[in-house]
């Protein structure tokens, strides 16, 4: 009883604690890669507008050092100047409208050091015969090499793919310019863009312009101070969750933040800037639990808290439960107890008044018929209460595990006879007529008060729900087997779908018929289970009219 | 007779080039003024600027950024040295002095942004604040430091930024190359990078390249109590700024072929040279030494080599100064006269200027695993310089025998040369940008200069 109780009361808390954190766990997993996106967004927003401070100091660059390139001839002492005095560039150079170097001009005595070097450094893109187009730009077609006309289609590929994979990525590339078949050509307009090109330690810069006259004035920047000023116009290092770094194809130029890189992390968020940056990457670390441990911790927090609750909620009820059904059990055990110590109280003095009445009957005058009648009542209601109390024992017996039979030879026929003997004077009253037959000849092992009893209780329901000039029949049988003893009436019966129900104990049809009537609704109860202890049964069995109540006992007595 | 009058003349041309005071004193010499005859010969030509004395109470404002090493290695004496050294350079400064600090790990922070220094005490105690982690983002700490001093970029001020580092660079633009970039930019701002390498685990190439493309001065200090001593003469530079955007314009007539200028950066186009200077100290004399090659003197007549054209901004008057000069020398017959005429001054520029030469090829050689070859060079610049000491005797020379001969001992063996290697470097760049007070050979033992053996290693 109580390990049941155990199992109930756990499933009550486990079920819905199991199936809350379940649907925590999920939520928060959920919720947490939403988060994780959402936080991804962000973060990659967060790179877009440092990608915008970068493409702004370009922009910011582009406006500065344009007009420098304001240049219509070619005076190389200004030129000169110009070269030693701008912070923000290495060295300036012009091409004529046949795209030949004129300054600081290829092969001619008389250069500086720096001029020279920036031939060293540049001849990469004179080779190439860069021609500086923007790549949204028509070219016009007298301005395509000669060179490349007579190449065939398939060097002209090899020749780009060649141009890739020295990753020569630039505004106007010549690339494009095998690419396009361009028919007519176009006036000459002035026109600006970027050219970048891979050398030494990375990406290198040059801004471009040409002008009416179709001259271009370009300008190699400085690509320390471009990265320096880009780096200076970056945060300081003071964030200590979060770290950007800046970098370019080979290496790192710069990071800003605090928060310390363990080995081979994968950046949370990463871009790729545009052009002329192409190259660069800025990318963005920082812990997984800034990135969405709060978050989801939070959330965790949440829902084993509100588990917690619950179960804390759930066993109370279940402590309030179980001591409500412990008090109440207490209480009708108690009540039991009660009527038990008052039936054993009543028990004697009725055996008393029994006694004395059958002393009495012997000493009436067998001609004064009245009171030999009285007296017959207070013996037949002695009986029944008797009766009466002996069920109660028996169910509060029966209730501690206390019932115990005192089985001895019977002949089943003898006890019908001797209960019927104790029924007839009530009988008699209620008119009602009764036929034994009697065909159990041999002794069955039995106690004979608990048989007497089952018999009692059969019979006291005729007595009490068979109408006036009703009918009763109680017929034995036998075989080697079992004694089976058949009591029937023809009362108004047990409708079927009460047949299980009544012998359960406090069980009372309610019907008109038994409305009125008084019975503890114990007797038929009892009665099954005296049977049963007996190793038989006692079942109602169908019939055309009436009730009708078998009893079956093994002939044998009980097999243990 | 003719000697005299020559002499007389010829010093009456330099009289006339220093009259007024307070400016610079621009000075034409050569060791050999007098050429022996029908001799095609290469000479030096020493352009010599010398700072006039600054008056103290026109000190120029400066505008300076000190960028701190900060990174894991500078842990324990060395940053606490720093500091210190930082703290007690701040002092010198003025009111109208503007600082700025700048910090630098794996990132950069600006502990205090350029500003005039009214609170000392404010930068002080930002400085003191520093905790040494992380690895050595040496561009980004030079771009954040020229950065803030370009907030407040005035002609009328020396800008400087005194950068301390005792790492390799390992974060970010890393190599001399880059760096060296970075100082040809901000010299044409009129920003010098000063660069103070601490111990042996600097990079010398990086380091002495930034500060002599940018013409800022280049120190070592071998052990952190060294850096006081740095800081206060990198200071000391800095506030004895006495004229800036300096122009050295030297135009060689027909005939005389300007060959080089020995260590400077300079562009030589045809007869023309060019040299700029950032900057010339109070009582400081920087040279430019210029080779030329002198056709045959055919009579005994003299020769124009040379002439020079010098400008730059005055920092007590803040206003632009141009100067010439002019150099002549004459041929002879006489040897006796020819032996009689040298400049020794002069001579023992042009000779240490060589020696240092020497020494870089030296140090180069070293580096490619030629330690043999190595050794060579440096015995055989000991003995030049040992016969020039006899020509023409000076401390100077003696020292640089001196140091040049540690250099020999110390060279091959790869953990000596380490240290040694940073000493070459800061001697070397002093020499060729005549830089006060380098560090390393001060307090080397001086012995006796005398012509070493060729067997000398082997004894040893």
């Amino acid at each position: 009883m109580k390990a049941k109780l155990l199992i109930i009361f756990s499933l009550i808390i486990i079920i819905p604690t199991v199936t809350i954190i379940c649907l925590g766990v999920n939520l928060t997993r959920s919720e947490s890669n939403l988060v994780k996106e959402k936080f991804r967004e962000l973060l990659t927003e967060k790179l877009y507008d440092v990608e915008k401070d970068l493409a702004k100091i370009l922009e910011d660059r582009e406006r500065v050092l344009l007009p420098v390139t304001d240049i219509q001839s070619v005076d190389i002492s200004t030129l000169r100047y110009i070269s030693s005095q701008n912070a923000l560039i290495n060295q300036i150079f012009i091409l004529n409208p046949k795209r030949e170097l004129v300054y600081p001009a290829m092969k001619t005595n008389g250069l500086t050091y720096t001029e020279k070097s920036f031939h060293k450094r540049t001849s990469d893109i004179w080779e190439s015969g860069e021609k500086f187009y923007r790549p949204d730009e028509a070219i016009p077609q007298n301005q395509v090499f000669k060179k490349e006309s007579t190449e065939k289609p398939g060097q002209v590929i090899q020749q780009q793919e060649q141009v890739e994979q020295q990753q020569n990525y630039l505004y106007g590339s010549a690339k494009n310019s095998y690419l396009t078949n361009l028919t007519s050509s176009t006036s000459v307009k002035p026109e600006s863009g970027w050219y970048t090109w891979y050398r030494g330690q990375g990406l290198n810069f040059i801004l471009w312009k040409r002008n009416e006259s179709d001259l271009i004035v370009g300008l190699e920047l400085n690509r320390a101070r471009l990265i320096s000023d880009i780096i200076a116009a970056l945060p300081d290092s003071t964030n200590p969750k979060e770290l950007i770094v800046l970098k370019n194809a080979s290496s790192e130029l710069y990071r800003w933040g605090q928060y310390s890189l363990s080995e081979d992390e994968v950046p949370k968020a990463q871009i790729s800037l545009n052009v002329p940056l192409q190259s660069w990457q800025l990318c963005y670390f920082t812990s997984d639990a800034v990135f969405t441990g709060n978050y989801s911790k939070s959330l965790m927090f949440n829902y084993a808290f509100g588990g917690i609750i619950l179960i804390i909620l759930l066993i109370g009820l279940c402590v309030y439960f179980f001591r409500e059904n412990n008090r109440q059990l207490r209480e009708s055990s108690q009540r039991v107890n009660f009527v038990n110590q008052v039936s054993h109280e009543l028990k004697s003095p009725l055996t008393n008044i029994r006694l004395y009445s059958e002393l009495l009957r012997k000493r009436l005058d067998p001609e004064d018929t009245k009171a030999e009648n009285q007296l017959g009542v207070v013996v037949s209601e002695s009986q029944r209460l008797s009766r009466l109390i002996t069920n109660v024992l028996s169910f509060a017996q029966q209730d501690k595990n206390k019932l115990k039979l005192n089985m001895t030879k019977i002949h089943i026929d003898k006890t019908v006879d001797h209960v019927l003997d104790h029924f007839k004077p009530l009988l008699a009253t209620k008119e009602i007529s009764f036929e034994v037959e009697s065909s159990a000849p041999l002794p069955i092992l039995a106690d004979v008060d608990a048989i007497g009893q089952i018999l009692g209780n059969l019979l006291s329901n005729v007595e009490k729900y068979v109408q006036e000039k009703g009918h009763v029949s109680i017929v034995s049988s036998q075989d080697s087997e079992w004694t089976i003893v058949l009591v029937s009436d023809n009362g108004p019966g047990i409708p079927n779908s009460q047949h299980k129900k009544i012998f359960d104990a406090f069980h009372r049809l309610s019907n008109k018929l038994s409305d009125g009537i008084s019975g503890t609704g114990i007797g038929l109860s009892i009665s099954r289970d005296l049977a049963r202890m007996h190793g038989g049964d006692l079942t109602i069995v169908e019939s055309t009219e009436g009730a009708s109540f078998k009893l079956v006992l093994p002939t044998k007595g009980i097999q243990k | 007779m003719n000697t005299k009058k020559l002499t007389i003349f010829t010093a009456a041309l330099f009289m006339s080039f220093f009259i007024y005071a307070d400016q610079v004193r621009l000075q034409m010499v050569t060791p050999t003024p007098v050429l022996e005859i029908g001799k095609k010969t290469p000479i030096y030509v020493k352009v010599s600027l010398t700072g006039f004395e600054m008056k103290k109470t026109t000190r120029a404002p400066v505008n300076v950024s000190i960028v701190l090493d900060k990174s894991g290695s500078m842990s324990g004496d060395k940053l606490e040295k720093a500091k210190l050294a930082a703290i007690e350079a701040v002092k010198r400064l003025q009111k109208n002095d503007i600082i700025s600090i700048v910090a630098y790990d794996s990132g950069v922070r600006v502990l205090v942004p350029a500003t005039k220094i009214s609170d000392p005490g404010q930068v002080i105690s930002a400085i003191q604040e520093l905790k040494a982690s992380g690895g050595t983002a040496l561009f980004a700490g030079v771009s954040k430091g020229a950065a803030e001093i370009r907030k407040f970029l005035a002609k009328e001020a020396v800008s400087r930024v005194i950068l301390l580092s005792d790492g390799q660079a390992n974060e970010g633009p890393k190599t001399p190359a880059e760096l060296g970039e970075l100082g040809m930019s901000l010299i044409k701002e009129g920003i010098s990078v000063s660069t103070i390498g601490l111990g042996s685990g600097y990079n010398e190439d990086l380091m002495s390249r930034l500060a002599s493309k940018s013409d800022g001065n280049h120190l070592f200090a071998e052990t952190p109590e060294k850096l006081i001593s740095a800081f206060n003469n990198e200071f000391g530079d800095v506030l004895s700024v006495i004229a800036q955007e300096v122009v050295c314009k030297i135009t060689c007539p027909a005939g005389i072929r300007p060959i080089r200028i020995l260590g400077r950066d300079a562009d030589i186009r045809g007869q023309q040279v060019t040299v700029q200077m950032n900057q010339l100290y109070s009582n400081q004399e920087k040279f430019i030494m210029l080779e030329v090659e002198v056709p045959a003197g055919s009579s005994l007549t003299t020769q124009k080599i040379a002439s020079c054209e010098l400008s730059y901004a005055n920092m007590e008057t803040n206003v632009t100064d141009r100067l010439s000069s002019e150099l002549s020398i004459r041929f002879s017959n006489d040897q006796k006269q020819v032996a009689e005429a040298i400049n020794k001054k002069a001579m023992i520029a042009s000779v240490t200027l060589e020696a240092t030469l020497r020494n870089e090829e030296a140090m180069a050689l070293r580096d490619q695993g030629k330690v043999k070859e190595a050794q060579q060079v440096l015995l055989m610049n000991c003995n030049i310089i040992n016969k020039k000491l006899m020509l023409c005797p000076s401390p100077e020379l003696k020292s640089q025998w001196n140091a040049n001969k540690n250099d020999l001992d110390n060279i091959a063996d790869s953990s000596k040369y380490l240290i040694q290697r940073k000493k070459m470097k800061e001697q070397n760049r002093a020499n060729i940008y005549n830089q006060k007070e380098p560090q390393a050979y001060k307090d080397l033992k001086q012995e006796k200069p005398q012509e070493i053996q060729a067997d000398y290693l082997q004894k040893k």
